[in-house]
């Protein structure tokens, strides 16, 4: 690979599944930065200059949708990708009502999260 | 009286008019004292010089005189004297003192001077006296007095002084004045610069630049001038620009106070920079914090309205257990009752036992009667058959009898057997009673029961409702407590948006502001 990894960030308010999304995109060569904090998140965005962001929705204290908006208002450029186990119509409406680069199901299909991933990256 | 003479105090033109005047005085009195006095001593020693050669001249002209002792030539020679003006008196006396010829003699001094070896002059009041030695071939010798009045030089000595001091007067005026003239023209243009320095001092850049042509140094000293006040309009206006937020510009100035501008409004630079980098996150920050405080109300007011859901459920048990409670009390009132009434139907069921046994004796008895009753009746009859014809009636009325007898045995029978059904009954029914007793007493134990487990639930529904209520004023704190900070934020919120609006109006570089929000 000639060009620098590309940077990830991910929220996601469980332990679990941060460490398993990272790791698998680590494996696959990316760089990746998480947090469970959804505060502090554009500001992280602003810091870091990631390639893209993974967000989760169902967070007890603030939604990742608002936290996409108020992002996405606050002038971060980088594509936003809301990353949720609800349904696949409510999250594509979700992604269009805040205006966020789009989605990706929560499944237990890892590989399926992975190309996601890669679709939102080209 | 120290002001007036500390030179400090002084202004220019009053230095420069003092300095002339000081050096025009000291000419003054040079002319005044040094001149005439050189005069005089000139004058002195030209009258000096031309006394000894008259004297010489009348010596050696006299000496042919002395010699023959002819005094009448002597005085011939000493009266061509007289047209000479200044000459007060003229003595030719021999070595012994005597006096061989003499001009105006009243007015020489009468004491008698020794022969000199040479010309001598002396002065003695306000004449000079000139000694002459005459000397003759044959070695016999005298002396010649001049007098010469200095009236003549002290006349001429004092018109000279009064015109020297005529001289000194006007030199003084015209230096004065010019020095005056002088000094204004030199102290005009350093006044206008002192005004213009003034106004730039108290702040005024507006007024036009010095129009001074003289190349000489307040030429220059006034081109200086216009290129510093060319220099603080440049500086003036960029720093109206930065005060208007353009914090792009770089002075093209050379020196120290180009370089702290630069180095000023690049600090300034780089802290609007910063400054804006922090309203950005702390805009952001806000918006996420508010966005959360928002969230937690709403999950807030959910839960209270959840608990005060389960407050009415709670309410409405507590109303059911009391309605329990009081079915309860009822069934254990019916039960009560229904015990009491079958304790006095059993009772009366032994009553009726009682009766129907007393019903039996009196059954016997009339059984017994009846039975003696048939056998009277039988008696009777054969009684009657035997009594024959006459007994006939009789015999009817005792076939009747035993026929009344039997039905009243049969009768007696009847109630027996009835009596016996009433017993049965009466045992079924006492039976009967006794088991409704004991469920009666179950019915009341279970009601006690009831009453027990309901007070039981009603008070532990109580302390539900109770915790609830505490629940609910907690989350009504809590509620109040989320809508404080949610507003608090807000208020955050709208600070680093204005704060934004505000260093918007900052240029930090040549495209754009500061833009800390790309959302209006």
């Amino acid at each position: 690979m000639t060009s620098p990894p590309k940077k990830i960030v991910l929220l996601d308010d469980s332990d679990l599944i941060r460490d398993l999304v990272r790791e698998t995109l680590e494996q696959r060569g990316y760089v990746v930065v998480d947090t469970s904090s959804p505060f502090g998140f554009s500001n992280l965005l602003r810091r870091e200059k990631p390639d893209l962001a993974l967000l989760d929705v169902t967070m007890p204290t603030l939604r990742g949708d608002k936290l996409a908006e108020i992002a996405i208002q606050h002038g971060i450029v980088c594509p936003i990708v809301l990353f949720s186990d609800r349904p696949a119509d409510e999250l594509d409406r979700m992604a269009k009502s805040v205006k966020a680069a789009g989605y990706i199901c929560k499944t237990g299909d890892m590989d399926e999260v992975v190309r996601s991933v890669e679709r939102f990256l080209k | 009286m120290h002001l007036v003479l500390n030179p400090s105090h002084l202004s220019l033109r009053s230095k420069l008019v003092a300095l002339i005047t000081l050096l025009i005085s000291g000419v003054a009195i040079f002319l005044i004292l040094f001149f005439p006095a050189r005069m005089d001593a000139f004058s002195r020693r030209w009258l000096e010089r031309r006394g000894e050669g008259m004297a010489t001249v009348l010596a050696n002209a006299s000496a042919p005189g002395l010699e023959f002792d002819d005094a009448a030539n002597v005085q011939q020679l000493l009266n061509g004297l007289s047209g000479t003006a200044e000459i007060v008196y003229a003595t030719v006396r021999r070595a012994n003192g005597t006096v061989l010829a003499a001009l105006h003699p009243e007015r020489a001094p009468t004491e008698n001077p020794p022969v000199p070896a040479q010309v001598v002059t002396s002065y003695v009041g306000d004449e000079l006296r000139v000694f002459a030695p005459v000397r003759a071939r044959s070695g016999a010798v005298g002396v010649l007095t001049l007098g010469f009045a200095l009236d003549e030089l002290k006349r001429e000595k004092h018109s000279q002084d009064v015109a020297v001091g005529w001289v000194s007067i006007i030199v003084f005026i015209l230096g004065l004045g010019a020095s005056f003239i002088v000094g204004t023209v030199l102290v005009r243009p350093v006044r206008l610069m002192t005004d213009v320095a003034l106004r730039i001092a108290r702040g005024d850049l507006s007024q036009s630049e010095l129009h001074i042509t003289s190349r000489d140094e307040v030429g220059r000293m006034a081109e200086a001038f216009n290129q510093m006040l060319r220099s603080l309009r440049e500086l003036a206006s960029a720093a109206q620009r930065i005060g208007q937020g353009d914090l792009t510009l770089r002075l093209n100035m050379e020196g120290q106070l180009a370089e702290a501008f630069n180095g000023m409004v690049e600090s300034q630079r780089t802290l609007v920079g910063q400054i804006g980098e922090t309203v950005i996150q702390l805009g952001s920050a806000a918006a996420e914090i508010y966005a959360a405080a928002q969230q937690q109300e709403g999950a807030s007011n959910q839960q209270a309205s959840g608990v005060e859901e389960v407050s009415r459920t709670m309410q409405s048990l507590l109303d059911s257990a009391s309605h329990v409670a009081n079915s309860t009390k009822g069934v254990l009132t019916a039960a009560e009752r229904t015990k009491q009434t079958t304790d006095a139907t059993s009772k009366r069921v032994a009553g009726l036992s009682d009766h129907t046994n007393r019903i039996a004796e009196v059954l016997e008895v009339i059984r017994d009667i009846a039975d003696r009753s048939d056998l009277l009746a039988l008696n009777a009859s054969l009684e009657a058959t035997r009594a024959g014809e006459a007994g006939r009636a009789f015999a009817l009325v005792a076939t009747e009898m035993r026929r009344l007898a039997e039905r009243v045995t049969a009768s007696v029978q009847d109630v027996k057997t009835l009596l016996a059904d009433i017993r049965a009954f009466g045992a079924t029914t006492v039976m009967a009673a006794d088991e409704g007793r004991k469920l009666a007493d179950g019915t009341t134990e279970s009601a006690r029961q009831i009453t027990l487990v309901t007070q039981q639930q009603r008070s532990a529904t109580e302390q539900v409702l109770q915790s609830m209520q505490q629940i609910t004023v907690i989350l009504s704190q809590t509620v109040q407590s989320v809508q404080q900070a949610r507003s608090a934020v807000q208020m955050l919120k709208t600070l680093a948006d204005q704060l934004a609006e505000l260093m918007a109006r900052f240029r930090v570089d040549e495209r754009s502001g500061v833009k800390p929000k790309a959302a209006a």
